[in-house]
């Protein structure tokens, strides 16, 4: 008897069920024949060593995901583990991977070591069966390498590519509903009665026929329906001349259903009207889904998103927002309106236990995301998207650094994907128009602080390209305001970041001295400065400058850099207060060293000098 | 150094100075004799682990000058040279892991 055979008749199909992350879509109506079809093609077969394969093909919002989330709770007790891997962020796929191998071997695997190879060898090597589920991904290579080609479980895929699979998989077509379930749906979500349901058929399938039967519209248009007073008949006319009325506003992306899309749109707009939490906590619900549009459409943290859609925020750079929880009443009454929709689920997502406050967060169904995102810029008057993203990068700001200071990295790297998506869709429409020249100068040395920001992120992770693009974006923003002496300063940070960059890197000398060369001058402009800080800051830099032009061989022997050295030596020389530098600390411990200054009655100093 | 260490690290409470700041009383140990704590420093420093690769680059420092360090003790810490050699290839192999 195969060893699988006999650890499953040992086990009696109870495998203890750990499930990695698999999401509860509840679907209300399930779909009895895709689900059988995914069984047939899916279900291990205990002498197989070669894993099944199923793709799930269909368009977004047509229920694929949900398809599978029912697979896996409804077949849980066929495998001994289940994982679901959400791939709509490619970059997000590795450490999902890394965890998962985490969690099934209890040890950790070095941040630099390849972990495909690690995840699909576990696979191959175990001995009970297992499901793996790739949700949203778009492209074959991106998981290529996790995909076990050995092993006792199955694959489920999850996309709107019809193309390139492997030719081994079971591929199925993921439709709209039929009109049976569509009407079941329609019905659930409208909270209709059965008994009154076959009286209304005629409307209702009517009704779910014009939205194309496109699940994420049929529940949505439901919900519509179940909190709006009045007879199904009037309110359907009503409803769709509403619908008509709204498809004029917007350009809808091929590949969707028209109706669908604005049914959708129509929703979200009246989230919550005609209820007394509506009342208190739509427009505000309505905001965080319109506003946090311009984020990813993943993890949106709920404690900076509320603060930052406020009817009124004042951005003030020398006291940036710091990650607090929102008021818990605003926050739970704001949720119980999301959650009365199908478009967000709220998702706690920590570090292993560990809490920040940006863990309390809400994912949005991708496709709402970004038909919300199209109506909200397409709507959005002159000037509000500019003051928008500033509050926005604004918050980033102040919550990434306060983050990564503590070293909460976990929430960090949450913080980081909604700051470069955030970047991203501004970039592609700059230049933006502004409300007025200062807001325009705020957002601009807020961009560049966010971008400085992310660059320092990325140095630290050893991303140095990265942090180089950034740091240059910072350094091009600032130059628009070069003129003002707060300007410069923040430019030669930026600028001193980028050489120390470089030099980690070991970049040419010469390539050091061109960016060095540019610094210099604003140095000493900062140094005759009246203000301390400017003062102050004219020395820090200049040491920091120092040590990032002699870390190497090659650089202490570079003659452009040797004259850039002196001029950096004669700066410092004039510093009235070297002792609080860290170039000075890094000087002495240097000269210590050299000096071989350890003391005598070492042992007994070196067990009471250290800890952090 | 020994000495002046609790200063530096007041000095600069981040976690990137923490960091070099345990390299450096590192190599101040492994020339005082204190090979206890050095390398019980070493193992904390190989245990320094974080999200996303963040402090990378303060661990490449920190574990370079360690290296170094340990490289050069070895002829003279006689005694202590079949732990300090271990220390050393698993110090290399951390920071090539890092440094890739």
């Amino acid at each position: 008897m195969p060893d699988a055979r006999i650890a499953h008749v040992a086990g009696a199909f109870d495998w203890g069920l750990p499930i990695s992350g698999i999401p509860n879509y509840l679907s209300t109506v399930p779909r009895l024949t895709l689900l059988d079809e995914v069984q047939d093609h899916i279900a291990t077969d205990d002498t197989a060593t070669e894993p099944a394969r199923v793709v799930l093909v269909g368009l977004t919002g047509i229920g694929k995901s949900v398809i599978a989330s029912d697979y896996c709770h409804v077949d849980s007790i066929s495998y001994e583990f289940l994982c679901w891997i959400d791939c709509r962020d490619v970059d997000f796929i590795e450490p999902q991977v890394r965890n998962i191998v985490s969690q099934l071997t209890r040890d950790e695997i070095a941040p630099t070591e390849s972990v495909g190879p690690v995840f699909t060898g576990l696979l191959g090597r175990h001995r009970r069966p297992w499901l793996i589920v790739f949700d949203g991904i778009q492209n074959r290579v991106d998981i290529e390498k996790y995909v076990p080609s050995m092993g006792r479980g199955s694959v489920l895929v999850t996309t709107n590519n019809s193309l390139n699979w492997w030719h081994t998989a079971h591929t199925i077509e993921v439709g709209e509903f039929t009109e049976e379930e569509a009407i079941d749906c329609f019905c659930s979500y409208a909270a209709i009665p059965a008994a009154a349901a076959d009286e209304l058929r005629g409307p209702i399938s009517d009704i779910v026929n014009r939205i194309g039967r496109v699940p994420l519209a049929v529940s949505m248009t439901g919900i519509y329906f179940k909190n709006t007073e009045g007879q199904l008949n009037e309110l359907a006319t009503q409803y769709f001349s509403d619908l008509e009325a709204l498809a004029d506003t917007y350009s809808i992306p091929p590949g969707f259903n028209k109706t669908a899309f604005v049914a959708i749109n129509h929703a979200v707009r009246n989230l919550g009207k005609g209820t007394p939490a509506g009342d208190v906590y739509g427009r505000r619900a309505r905001a965080i889904l319109h506003i946090g549009s311009l984020l990813a459409p993943e993890l949106l943290p709920l404690n900076l998103i509320l603060p930052a859609t406020a009817d009124s925020v004042q951005t003030d750079l020398a006291n940036l927002p710091r990650p607090v929880e929102a008021d818990p009443v605003l926050r739970r009454g704001v949720f119980s309106i999301l959650r009365t929709q199908t478009i967000a689920h709220r998702v706690v997502n920590d570090d292993e236990g560990n809490t920040t406050p940006a863990s309390d967060t809400v994912a949005i169904h991708p496709l709402v995301h970004d038909i919300l995102q199209e109506s909200y810029l397409a709507e959005v008057p002159p000037g509000q998207l500019q003051a928008q993203s500033k509050t926005l990068m604004a918050y980033l700001l102040g919550w990434i650094g306060a983050l990564r200071i503590a070293g909460e990295y976990f929430s960090v790297e949450q913080l980081r994907l909604h700051a470069e998506a955030l970047l991203e869709l501004v970039n592609e429409r700059e230049p933006l128009s502004p409300y007025s020249p200062q807001g325009a100068r705020v957002y601009t040395y807020t961009k560049a602080l966010l971008q400085a920001e992310l660059s320092t992120c990325q140095a630290s992770r050893g991303k140095l390209q990265s942090a180089y693009d950034f740091g240059r974006a910072a350094a091009q923003n600032l130059s628009t305001f070069a003129h003002e002496q707060p300007a410069r300063v923040l430019t030669v940070k930026v600028l001193a970041s980028m050489i120390k960059d470089l030099s980690m890197a070991e970049a040419p000398p010469e390539l050091l001295a061109i960016f060095s060369s540019a610094v210099l001058p604003a140095l000493l402009e900062a140094e005759a400065d009246d203000g301390d800080g400017v003062r102050d800051f004219a020395y820090d830099a200049a040491g920091d400058l120092f040590f990032s032009v002699s870390r190497t061989e090659t650089y202490r022997n570079s003659p452009p850099l040797r004259g850039i050295r002196s001029q950096l030596e004669e700066l410092e020389a004039r510093d009235p207060s070297p002792e609080l530098r860290e170039a000075t600390r890094l000087r002495l411990i240097n000269q210590l060293y050299d000096r071989e200054r350890f003391p005598r009655d070492a042992p007994v100093v070196a067990r009471v000098a250290g800890g952090r | 150094m020994l000495r002046l260490l609790p200063e530096w690290r007041a000095a600069d409470d981040s976690l990137e100075n923490a960091v070099v700041m345990d390299g450096v009383e590192i190599v101040a140990q492994l020339h005082t004799d204190a090979v206890d704590e050095a390398l019980q420093g070493i193992n904390r420093l190989l245990d320094v682990n974080t999200y996303g690769n963040y402090l990378s680059m303060s661990l490449i420092e920190a574990l370079g000058k360690v290296a170094r360090e340990l490289n050069k003790v070895l002829a003279t810490l006689d005694a202590d040279r079949p732990r300090l050699e271990e220390a050393l290839q698993k110090v290399l192999n951390r920071y090539a892991e890092l440094a890739q």
